[in-house]
């Protein structure tokens, strides 16, 4: 079944990167870069397991007015949190999110500007074990790289010329035999190019 | 730039999938259910301790796990192995005075009934199950036909700590 989901989302990958090379690259500017820090819940039944780690993001916004038109921007992100496991000291569940997608709203005429983001990418998982956690075997490594979808909402506040500061919400599900859902809190500042 | 965006989502694509051992989110995914426990084996006899059960393995008997989880510890105990099996961040399962060396790795996920490997000489392997970790009488959570098995000899209450 997770293979089903993969494929079928690797096809549609595909075909949005043979697409979006006809998209006049000229008109493509890099329109602001962000980093911040985020905290993670994950949701569900998988709440027990995991703790509610501190991590960090950056992220870039390009805008295309021919292709996305004045209200969109491209977004995308590169996160990393490393939950722990609860009950289990000093063992980690380290996740590197590369996510990449649309957002609009950030162009409002208020001063608080609220957006939503959709964005879609992978998730590189690693369980970490301590070394010490054995004195007569040897240890195993377990990773994956799965497909993630990212719906985020959230406002934009300018603070003093280019600067700015996000706070949002994204709401992240990693398509996972056991689907992770987590629910992150994000403070960011925005710097606009 | 645009480039590099379809460099980053085609490397992304062919990753998708990828990854070594088993998937990690789907390792921890007892969440906050309780655990359903089988016997190892078929014990030869059991009595109750204030740790766990003292099961007495048949000669040769093979070493199951009971229950699903990841092995989190092998050690070495005055000449026995222990193996811990973690079910979810409430309970754990542990088994020691092994007489032979768990054939599985530290951080590798199990199923419950695998194979754990052969205990040779019918030892008293110590069963116990460990909740928030603290011993608990592991008779609760015993599946059915390890109750069963209980009742048709005699019957053990928990041990008292």
């Amino acid at each position: 079944m997770k293979h089903k989901i993969t494929v079928g989302w690797v096809g549609a990958f595909a075909a949005l990167c043979m697409a979006l090379p006809g998209v006049a690259q000229a008109e493509m500017r890099l329109s602001s870069v962000a980093g911040g820090a985020k905290v993670s819940t994950v949701l569900g039944d998988n709440y027990q397991n995991y703790s509610q780690p501190l991590g960090g993001q950056i992220q870039f916004w390009a805008e295309n007015e021919s292709f996305l038109g004045k209200s969109f921007q491209l977004h995308g992100s590169a996160s990393y949190v490393p939950y722990g496991l609860r009950g289990l000291t000093d063992y980690s569940l380290s996740q590197w999110s590369f996510l990449a997608g649309i957002e609009t709203g950030r162009d409002h005429s208020n001063w608080i500007k609220p957006f939503v983001s959709l964005d879609i990418g992978a998730v590189y998982s690693r369980l970490g074990v301590p070394v010490n956690a054995t004195n007569v075997s040897s240890l195993v490594t377990n990773t994956s790289t799965l497909f993630a979808a990212q719906v985020c909402s959230g406002v934009d506040i300018p603070v003093m010329g280019k600067l700015g500061v996000t706070i949002a919400a994204p709401l992240k599900v990693i398509f996972s035999t056991n689907k992770m859902v987590s629910l992150d809190g994000e403070f960011s500042l925005r710097w606009m190019l | 730039m645009m480039r590099l965006m379809i460099l980053a989502a085609m490397t992304a694509s062919v990753l998708i999938g990828c990854g070594e051992g088993k998937d990690p989110i789907a390792m921890i995914a007892n969440g906050g259910s309780t655990p359903t426990l089988s016997f190892p084996f078929t014990p030869a006899g059991l009595t109750a301790n204030r740790d766990g059960f003292l099961l007495t393995a048949p000669v040769n008997g093979v070493l199951a796990s009971p229950v699903t989880g990841v092995v989190t510890l092998i050690e070495a105990v005055s000449n026995s192995y222990a193996i811990t099996i973690y079910y979810n961040s409430t309970y754990s399962v542990r088994m020691s005075q092994l007489n032979m060396i768990p054939q599985v790795r530290v951080g590798e996920a199990v199923q419950a009934g695998q194979l754990l490997g052969t205990v040779v000489n019918n030892p008293q392997i110590l069963f116990s199950l460990f909740q928030n970790g603290a011993s608990v009488c592991a008779y609760s959570y015993l599946d059915a036909a390890a109750r069963v098995w209980v009742h048709s000899g005699t019957n053990i209450p928990c041990p008292t700590n």
